[in-house]
């Protein structure tokens, strides 16, 4: 396998998500929620660096769902942070 | 030519990724982080699009399939950081209101 610059960007792209993941498990309730929503969209984009990287047409539409249930994910997460707040 | 394109978007898609990522790690506030996290699907995502559409794919549906996914996070984007920014407001100050203290920062 050669190291395409969109395998590449992938990369980084995850090395980002992971950095994000380590400050959702670290900090308050309302930082690690937009450190998860950042970590959501850098999901999409490194799935669709994966899928031009590898020319995989067939799996062009998981960047689809994830960039639909990151933002579904992420709506139920602030509906129960409001209502806990109650 | 055409990969020397494609290399310099995504190179600067994933600086500006990286920086958004930078801004979250670095501010402590809650609500200077939220700017970071809605550039992230802004100002670095157009980049991958343009990226996307000089590559491209064999077949138009794979093309298709990924700038739908960089549009629909370009356009859901602002609506959960609104949603958030919202609850992070009145898990903060029990309120939407603006405080007397805010209306006198205003110049």
């Amino acid at each position: 396998m050669t190291l395409t610059p969109w395998i590449a960007s992938a990369c980084v792209l995850t090395v980002g998500m992971t950095i994000c993941g380590v400050v959702a498990f670290r900090r308050a309730t309302f930082p690690a929620l937009l450190a998860l929503e950042l970590a959501g969209t850098l999901v999409t984009l490194a799935l669709v660096c994966l899928v031009v990287g590898f020319q995989r047409a067939v799996y062009g539409d998981l960047p689809v769902i994830a960039a639909v249930l990151n933002w579904l994910g992420s709506l139920v997460y602030v509906r129960f942070l409001d209502r806990s707040r109650a | 030519m055409k990969s020397d394109v494609v290399i310099a978007l995504l190179s600067f898609g994933c600086l500006c990724e990286a920086v958004c990522v930078l801004g979250v790690v670095w501010f402590r506030d809650a609500f200077d982080q939220l700017h970071f996290c809605g550039a992230a699907s802004t100002v670095g995502l157009f980049s991958f699009v343009a990226a996307v559409a000089v590559q491209g794919f064999a077949t138009a549906s794979g093309t298709i399939d990924c700038i739908v996914a960089l549009f629909l996070t370009f356009a859901l984007g602002p609506v959960m950081i609104s949603a958030t920014a919202r609850a992070g407001r009145r898990m903060e100050f029990d309120s939407l209101e603006p405080r007397p203290n805010e209306y006198e920062q205003q110049p």
